[in-house]
């Protein structure tokens, strides 16, 4: 092939014996009994699975759901051993007894509820 | 038979009869128009069976708001787009070059009757993506309008045209390159 030749000359040239395929003699004669053989096949074997795909494809998909949600949930959730830790390595005193009482009280998984019930019953009792 | 008749037909009950009207009447149009996205006749008999087992099974979801015709063109391009797909991914997992693949099945494919212009072509052709594939030949080989395009892959028509000239480009590269490493 020449390279210098005109870059549209190419595919103009080759666009002049248009699809360079012959079809296989007589490719057509057996094609409907060959569809008819794959379509009856398919409704004998396959029909079970066919009314099925559906539901196991949702059953899949809440599973992998479910897997992606307990997995960014282990990533991403402290737990109150991990807060223990924490709190553990710095400069709380474990001697100190209302240290020891926070490190208890951090280890709980406590909500924001708790917290404020906490709060209201200490200015209560001041 | 035209379509509407085949449709009725369909409607008045006779869904394998009109379902085999439209294997013999449209098989040869459906096999050319895969072939250019596939491009081995091995691959194309697979995705044209595989065409007409999806037809049998979306025959009832079939709404005449287009033509019986664009219909089966839409789910022929779908199983051709999705063989090749399947196939390239195949020789990505096995590490081999999917391009140097086609090269290899065309030359041993007594069908395949083109010069050595025509093989780098259709070598330029294996290394687009798929829907680009589509696009190039369906508008280089059919001459199909963009319109018809876009009402079949489901897309604008700018950007179809956008498509082709890209894959044309890429074609038209890959052509010179072969060339030159020849």
């Amino acid at each position: 092939m020449d390279v210098m030749k005109k870059v549209g000359d190419i595919l103009d040239e080759a666009q002049q014996n248009k699809r360079p395929f012959d079809l296989p003699v007589s490719y057509f004669e057996g094609l409907e009994e060959r569809v008819s053989s794959k379509i009856g096949k398919q409704e004998q074997g396959g029909g079970f699975f066919r009314i099925l795909k559906p539901a196991v494809l949702l059953a899949c998909s809440f599973v992998f759901v479910l897997l992606i949600g307990y997995g960014v949930l282990s990533v991403t959730h402290t737990s109150g051993s991990d807060i223990r830790q924490a709190v553990e390595a710095s400069q709380v005193t474990p001697d100190d007894p209302e240290a020891e009482v926070i490190i208890e009280y951090l280890a709980q998984n406590i909500s924001l509820d708790d917290i404020q019930e906490y709060m209201f019953s200490e200015s209560d009792n001041n | 038979m035209n379509d509407e008749q085949i449709i009725e037909l369909y409607k008045a009950g006779e869904k394998r009869q009109a379902f085999n009207l439209m294997v013999r009447g449209y098989s040869e149009r459906l096999y050319w128009i895969i072939r250019g996205i596939v491009q081995t006749h091995a691959d194309t008999d697979d995705a044209l069976q595989n065409t007409w087992v999806s037809v049998w099974n979306a025959l009832d979801t079939f709404r005449e708001d287009s033509k019986l015709y664009t219909w089966l063109y839409r789910i022929a391009t779908n199983e051709a787009l999705s063989l090749l797909k399947k196939n390239r991914l195949r020789a990505a997992l096995s590490f081999s070059d999917f391009s140097a693949q086609v090269e290899n099945t065309l030359q041993a494919d007594p069908t395949f009757n083109g010069d050595k212009l025509q093989l780098a072509l259709q070598k330029a052709i294996a290394t687009l993506p798929p829907r680009q594939k589509a696009v190039f030949t369906m508008r280089y080989f059919d001459e199909m309008p963009y319109e018809e395009m876009a009402e079949i892959l489901g897309v604008t028509e700018s950007s179809l045209k956008t498509s082709y000239h890209i894959a044309r480009e890429k074609v038209l590269e890959r052509i010179k390159k072969n060339d030159i490493e020849d």
